[in-house]
């Protein structure tokens, strides 16, 4: 028979670590787990790892709301989309530096150590971008302006690589704003005014 | 995994999780999207469980109220509502769902001229933790990656397991047992033994996976 003591319920573990023990408990517990073997180490990682990450996590979840959604999406599935306040824009390109042939041949299409230059124009909002290659990467540096009554400075901006947001920041009081580091790839732009969107054509980002 | 009997209705019929065995895989995100746009009764209720954490973890994060997150979480299911049609079958949709999520938050604190600033996180390892809950490819973690790996394995779990172990450990208002005990109108007793199961099949469902 062995000496080694009985080892710890999960239950037990986790009461333990959280600290819901008077210390003469959790005394014995701790001496349970230090003689224990690898996979109640393994156990108690696991729970205290556990309890760090949903120290930071929230979660919530409401019985009201999914309701409420499984009605909104009945009512969709007989009728049609179900409208939002918010107002979506597309941003055509209008200008690129590097499409334009400069006639003394001194700028154009191979000066690409150059910043490149775009102009997205919409009704509501025009977007300006530079980019250009930096130590560490591709850098872009834009600005909003806003062609209606919309204040330019914080506005939201994500930077969306199929549609998945990768890098977002939110705009100065001029309306300016900045990405570093950004690898290869193609991105569209997304600017967030106080009830519109606006998102531009694809741009095509290399290093 | 497709169920085996799936395979016969790929050609002709639109998927249907209906068709899926009952002994079968949970439907995929792609077989999720594949039967709302079809307008199944029972996809898109399953479709709101799925992603519902995740998505109030982003106006938690920026610390909105109780109703202003829920305004969030509505209005973003109601994005994906309207973009069922055009939104792409592979899409990442946990991360699709985060970044509509961070807009609609936006405007809330703008609205009410607050700081658009999360809660820090940089202090933590969170390779190191993904490594210890059993997360196979932990190479590049983040706290997103954690919220989406905690909430896939939440939303495995039977409803009320995952309530529970939703108002105990993530709830920012810290429900007490007492509270959740009146609220499922169970023992105070039973909510300590009961929590170690749920957390037990979820330790289970992260580390098999």
């Amino acid at each position: 028979m062995s000496d080694r003591p009985e080892a710890p319920g999960f239950d037990q573990l986790i009461d333990w670590l959280d600290g819901r023990l008077s210390a003469d408990q959790a005394a014995i517990i701790a001496e349970r787990v230090a003689a224990g073997g690898p996979d109640l180490e393994r156990t108690v990682a696991w729970l205290r790892a556990y309890l760090t990450a949903v120290e930071r996590i929230h979660f919530k979840s409401s019985p009201t709301l999914r309701t409420r959604l499984t009605e909104l999406f009945a009512d969709q599935t007989r009728r049609r989309p179900i409208s939002t306040s918010i107002r979506r824009y597309i941003a055509e390109l209008v200008t690129d530096s590097r499409a334009r042939l400069d006639p003394a041949g001194l700028r154009g299409m191979d000066d690409v150590s150059a910043p490149r230059q775009l102009l997205f124009a919409s009704d509501v909002i025009d977007i300006a971008l530079n980019i250009s290659a930096t130590r560490g990467g591709t850098t872009l540096r834009g600005q909003v302006f806003p062609n209606i009554d919309e204040p330019a400075d914080r506005m939201l901006i994500q930077l969306l690589q199929d549609s998945i947001e990768v890098h977002m920041t939110v705009t100065d009081s001029m309306g300016q704003f900045v990405f570093v580091d950004v690898p290869s790839g193609v991105y569209d732009l997304v600017a967030l005014g106080k009830s519109l969107e606006v998102q531009t054509t694809a741009i095509s980002v290399d290093t | 995994m497709l169920g085996p009997g799936l395979k016969i209705h790929v050609w002709n019929e639109p998927l249907s999780i209906s068709m899926l065995p009952a002994s079968t895989q949970p439907p995929s995100d792609e077989e999720l999207i594949a039967a709302c746009r079809n307008g199944e009764a029972e996809a898109w209720p399953r479709m709101v469980r799925r992603y519902e954490a995740l998505v109030f973890s982003v106006p938690l994060r920026y610390r909105l109220s109780q109703a202003e997150a829920e305004d969030v979480v509505q209005n973003t299911f109601i994005a994906l509502m309207n973009n069922l049609p055009t939104l792409r079958a592979d899409s990442n949709l946990g991360a699709w769902l985060c970044t509509v999520a961070r807009r609609y938050t936006w405007r809330v604190l703008r609205q009410n001229a607050r700081e658009f600033l999360p809660e820090p996180d940089s202090d933590l390892d969170w390779i190191q933790l993904a490594e210890s809950l059993g997360a196979s490819d932990a190479a590049a973690f983040d706290y997103w990656e954690m919220a989406e790996l905690l909430n896939r394995g939440l939303a495995q779990l039977p409803e009320r397991c995952r309530e529970l172990l939703i108002a105990l450990y993530f709830d920012p208002d810290e429900p007490s047992y007492a509270d959740i005990a009146m609220r499922w109108g169970i023992p105070v007793g039973s909510v300590g033994p009961t929590r170690a199961r749920c957390l037990e099949r979820l330790k289970q469902l992260l580390t098999d996976s």
